[in-house]
């Protein structure tokens, strides 16, 4: 199965990219970490004295977070949005799926589409704001050095992108085949999931209750919560509906 | 002869509209089958289902000795399709090329046996000079054909194609049948093409079917189905001199033809039993001084079985 959805991953990943509008996204996400970063480092720094230096790791953690966590999310979700509605707009559907592709090939396919420039772009992410956050921490406040992100920060910066992504391409993937224009998809990525996706997961993950124990099972319940939603789409697949539907 | 493609009472509705209708058909291995019939007759709603795009309403349809149902992975595997509209249906972001390596890697063509593949049919239909163009850039024509080469990228052992010549020039039209009879006589793959070109029917297909408002209503070869439809022959005469009228009455007088009529100064007859009956009616015309320059049948062509087909009904 993963062989097959390699090949048309290549393929895909190649074409998404030579698309303007999807590489502004990287970009636009590296330039809101920068900010972030740039921004936060020094204007939590007053408050140390204050709240002491437990506190200021919590907040940078808070605030770098969904910049390094949740933003990543934004490209792969764009990417499946697009994903059969676009291939139906744009009449290459048929021959893809008169090929002898099964539908969970084609659906991974299509996942890993979305998912690998998605955690390629997370990664890359989360070096710049490192790099950004302590090479200003190195100037201004040295002691202050790798306070963020600490090995629980880090440990959901690495593990959470990928999870959470595969949730919103999944999400979109389904319905990206039932809407009939690539803007209706667009329209629902934007603002009916990753909206709200982003709000309830800041309130449980980005908290400054976080803990391993959360942690780990948040990770847990989100891969849960993708493979269900994986097989989801593979069963409502259906190629009848695709090709008959207007 | 073994059976590739075998519909069994075929009912396919979409809502309300019932595109095809109870089709029971046989297409046999190595042969070019064409399937003819008038717009919304439902040629390509039945190429979908066998290519296991759509799902039958009711019946069954095995492809190559799976059912489209049971086993469709197998059946795709086993096809090549040129689908409706088939011109327009390429990657605009990859080179003509690329398109053509993406569905050959699809269908499992070993690398090496690929590149020669591409090479071979890009050269056959032209398009060598373009490889490392988008196909975006391509006119209609263009675009068509590299619809073709996909649909032919992994030899498979059968085809579909949905109007394969429309947007082709006269002589690569003539190029691609020529191919398709050679591919079908040589290595035995089966064709099953939809064409609303009945010379192109006529020419390359073994057998033909006819469909109507989702009815197939005909099948036979182009030879069967004239037999079928004229027990009677149609001469026409033309006289170097002399009165086509005057011909015309004559013939009357014999009371040999069925019917006769005059068209661009032509006599136009037509008789039963010829062999008998031919002959006096030349020896009519002679006789009253008629100087014949050219007796010859008007033999009629697969058009004239489709209007008669579809037009009667
Ligand atoms: N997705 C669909 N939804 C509803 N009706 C459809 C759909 N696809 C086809 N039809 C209807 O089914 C009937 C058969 O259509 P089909 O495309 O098979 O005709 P065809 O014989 O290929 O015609 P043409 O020569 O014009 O290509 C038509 O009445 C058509 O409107
Ligand atoms: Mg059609």
């Amino acid at each position: 199965m993963l062989r097959k959805a390699w090949i048309m991953a290549k393929t895909e990943i190649r074409m998404v990219f030579k698309s303007r509008q999807v590489k502004m996204i990287p970009v636009m996400i590296f330039l809101m970490t920068s900010v972030f970063a740039a921004l936060f480092t020094p204007l939590m720094i007053p408050i140390v004295a204050e709240v002491g230096v437990e506190f200021y790791s919590i907040m940078m953690a808070m605030l770098m977070g969904t910049s390094v966590v949740m933003m990543p999310a934004m490209l792969p979700a764009m990417i499946a949005a697009d994903s059969i509605v676009g291939e139906k707009e744009r009449h290459t559907l048929v021959p893809l799926l008169a090929s002898p592709l099964t539908d969970g090939e084609l659906l991974l396919g299509k996942l890993l589409t979305a998912l690998i420039p998605g955690i390629i772009v997370a990664y890359a992410n989360l070096v710049i704001g490192i790099a950004i956050v302590n090479g200003m921490l190195l100037f201004i406040a040295p002691t202050l050095l790798w306070i963020w992100p600490s090995l629980l920060a880090m440990v959901q910066a690495l593990i959470f992108p990928p999870l959470l992504a595969a949730f919103a391409v999944c999400l979109m993937i389904i319905i990206s085949g039932r809407v009939s224009k690539v803007y209706e998809a667009y329209q629902i990525a934007g603002f009916v999931i990753i909206m709200p996706m982003f709000l309830v997961f800041t309130e449980l993950f980005l908290s400054t209750s976080i803990n391993w124990l959360l942690l780990f099972f948040g990770a847990a319940i989100l891969g849960i919560a993708d493979i269900g939603l994986f097989q989801l789409a593979r069963n409502l697949f259906n190629r009848d509906k695709l090709i008959s539907r207007v | 002869m073994t059976t590739t493609i075998e519909l069994k009472g075929l009912t396919k509705q979409f809502g309300e509209i019932v595109a095809v209708q109870d089709v029971d058909l046989e297409v046999r291995k190595g042969e070019v089958f064409g399937f003819l019939g008038p717009n919304a007759a439902g040629k390509s709603t039945t190429v979908k289902v066998a290519t296991t795009l759509l799902v039958p309403t009711r019946g069954t349809v095995v492809v190559g000795s799976h059912d489209v149902l049971e086993e469709p992975e197998s059946v795709r595997a086993l096809i090549g399709l040129l689908p409706e509209d088939g011109a327009d249906t390429h990657y605009d972001r990859l080179t003509t090329v690329e398109n053509l390596e993406y569905f050959g890697r699809l269908y499992d063509v070993p690398k090496e046996t690929l590149q020669n593949r591409i090479d071979e049919l890009l050269e056959f239909l032209e398009l060598s000079d373009r490889r490392d163009d988008s196909p975006g850039t391509f006119s209609t024509g263009l675009k068509q054909k590299l619809s073709l080469a996909r649909a032919l990228i992994h030899n498979p052992p059968i085809v579909f194609l949905d109007e394969p010549t429309s947007n082709l020039d006269p002589i690569m039209s003539r190029k691609v049948r020529e191919f398709i009879q050679q591919m079908a006589g040589g290595s035995k793959q089966t064709f099953f093409m939809c064409t609303h070109l009945l010379s192109e029917a006529e020419h390359l297909c073994d057998r033909v079917g006819f469909i109507s408002h989702g009815r197939l209503v005909e099948v036979g070869s182009p030879a069967d189905l004239r037999r079928k439809f004229w027990t009677q022959r149609t001469f026409e005469l033309q006289l170097a001199t002399g009165d086509p009228a005057k011909a015309k009455s004559i013939v009357e007088a014999t009371s040999l033809a069925t019917s006769v009529r005059i068209e661009n100064k032509r006599i136009v007859f037509v008789v039963e039993k010829v062999e008998r009956k031919n002959p006096q009616i030349v020896r009519a015309l002679v006789e009253a001084g008629l100087a014949i320059v050219e007796l010859r049948e008007r033999i009629p062509d697969l058009e004239d079985v489709y209007l008669k087909v579809i037009g009667g009904k």
